[in-house]
């Protein structure tokens, strides 16, 4: 339970995988966490407002779990990140609702969730970061000097 | 620690790190699934802590091992317990800073001046009352003194160890020192415990970071210590806990039971009785904790755990202290209500244990007598 996901696995297949079906795979134990779902769903669609589910505290057994993952399925985006250890994002079957899992260093996963929102919130830019890159950028560039007419040309060409 | 860097944004300071904004959200996100609280709320700690000026933090070190210390300052990657030092502006550790002698004491004095009333103090190690103070003494004060002169001016206390919260090693039978925590001595000021010989690094950074991101102490228990860590006993998350209830324990440390990780009740831990994150949150960036080690718990979080008898005798009569202090007869009806709950099987298991541990004792000393070497054990046993 709770193993790190395989991004490159999942990232292979094309498209969105529709969910098995749902009377063949719900149980009662996570039954409450999709009603949850829904609600936050639907209440995203209305009113924009961001929701979690945290899934490292829920009491679940393994084959829950694997079945909450199945019943979520995997839609079309997907992002690794690596942020003081290993994090990796996937938006599910159902738009907007993304399964976030945060690993450390070490690749124990230290906390697990799902979040309802647009884009979830770590993989937003921060304006005053990009402010202060576009400085770097600038920076960078400044020192740039121009090459001359026949360099980077070799004789082949 | 200059004053033009203590008045920097939390932002600032983790720019000039080169720490990033993922980075940090990530980390207050799992500082707050640590503490029990959504990652949303982890959310809202990183929005809060990063547009804030950087809090002006004392650290006061009395009767200790620096264990508590160590234990907060010994991460190997950029986790809480390392982000900690860049939320907040440390203006005074005698132990880390690089500043000695009379220049530290007047950084101290300065810190305290320029933030009276919005400094957040942190102490370790016990405060030694016998011979009017004298068994703690620095730049010239002793630890009385210099714990009421710098109370006077904090915001909150956060006592951390179990010496500074319940006195600890140095308060343990026959306390020469006359040792006492810090709550026994400040009645003033909120004094949160951070209990635990030593407490586990995420629970003291978090404690902090949930002060200074919500602005306010957390729930406590009445002990004082922050209920989001110290609200279930190591019993009640322990992942042996089944075999507790199946009757299943490891009779010595090399035993069947013990390699197949039976529950070691029998063996003298004192989870049932103690408080504290250890069976969830683990140690070493949640590698392992005593138990699942193979080591009883020794009930280091609460207090007079050093006078509590022998760490390898069972439950469950623990002697925690006398009546009143740290909620003895509680904790001695929580170990019976324990034994209860395992259906019988914990007292039978304890009387049977302390009995079996008698005979060995008896037999060791005969055989010590005649010059045997064996330690008495017979294969029947």
């Amino acid at each position: 339970m709770n193993e790190p996901m395989d991004m490159a696995g999942s990232a292979a297949a094309a498209g969105r995988q529709p969910p098995p079906d749902e009377a063949e795979t719900i149980g009662a134990g996570f039954a409450a966490i999709l009603g949850e779902l829904v609600q936050l769903l639907e209440r995203f669609s209305e009113t924009g407002e961001r929701g979690v589910i945290d899934l490292h505290t829920l009491p679940m057994s393994p084959v829950e779990y694997e079945n909450l993952r199945d019943v979520l399925g995997r839609g079309e985006v997907a992002a690794e990140l690596d942020i003081g250890g290993p994090s990796s994002i996937y938006e599910t079957s159902f738009h907007g609702a993304w399964w976030v899992q945060h690993c450390t260093p070490d690749g124990e996963v230290a906390a697990e969730y799902i979040e309802v929102a647009a884009v979830p919130e770590m993989l937003l830019a921060d304006a005053s970061e990009a402010r202060r890159d576009a400085q770097r950028l600038r920076t960078r560039i400044a020192h740039w000097e121009p090459l001359a007419s026949n360099e980077g040309v070799t004789e082949d060409d | 620690m200059t004053r033009s860097e203590s008045v920097q944004t939390v932002n600032d300071a983790l720019d000039r790190q080169g720490i990033s904004r993922r980075t940090f959200l990530k980390s207050c996100m799992l500082a707050a699934s640590a503490m029990a609280l959504s990652p949303l709320a982890g959310s809202a700690m990183a929005k809060q802590l990063g547009k804030m000026k950087r809090p002006s933090v004392i650290y006061l070190s009395f009767q200790e091992c620096t264990g508590c210390l160590e234990s907060l300052t010994r991460s190997f990657s950029p986790t809480l317990e390392h982000l900690i030092f860049n939320v907040i502006s440390l203006d005074y550790d005698d132990t880390l800073m690089a500043a000695a002698g009379h220049q530290a004491e007047a950084a101290k004095e300065q810190a305290m001046r320029d933030n009276y009333g919005k400094y957040v103090l942190v102490v370790d190690g016990a405060i030694p009352l016998a011979f009017g103070g004298a068994c703690h003494t620095a730049a010239g004060k002793s630890a009385i003194q210099i714990l009421k002169e710098a109370a006077k001016g904090a915001r909150a206390i956060v006592a951390v160890g179990t010496c500074a919260t319940f006195g600890g090693l140095p308060h343990a039978n026959p306390n020469p020192t006359g040792a006492i925590g810090v709550s026994d001595l400040i009645k003033d000021k909120p004094v949160i415990n951070v209990s635990g010989c030593p407490p586990i690094p995420v629970v003291m950074a978090g404690t902090i970071m949930h002060f200074f991101a919500f602005d306010k102490v957390p729930e406590l228990d009445e002990l004082h210590r922050p209920k989001m860590f110290y609200g279930n006993t190591i019993h009640d998350r322990c992942y042996r806990r089944p075999f507790y209830d199946a009757g299943k324990f490891a009779e010595s440390f090399d035993d069947e039971g013990a390699r197949n990780g039976w529950c070691l009740y029998k063996l003298g831990c004192k989870g049932p009785t103690t408080y504290n994150s250890c069976a969830t949150l683990k140690w070493n960036q949640g590698v392992s904790f005593p138990i699942e080690s193979g080591h009883p718990c020794l009930g280091c979080s609460q207090p007079n755990f050093w006078d509590g008898g022998s760490f390898y005798a069972a439950l469950p009569t623990p002697k925690w202290g006398k009546a009143g202090e740290g909620n003895p007869s509680k904790a001695g009806e929580i170990a019976g209500a324990a034994a209860g709950i395992g259906a019988g099987v914990g007292l039978a298991a304890a009387g049977l244990s302390r009995y079996r541990q008698y005979r060995r004792a008896i037999k060791a000393a005969a055989a010590a007598e005649n010059g045997d070497d064996s330690d008495g054990q017979s294969k029947e046993e």
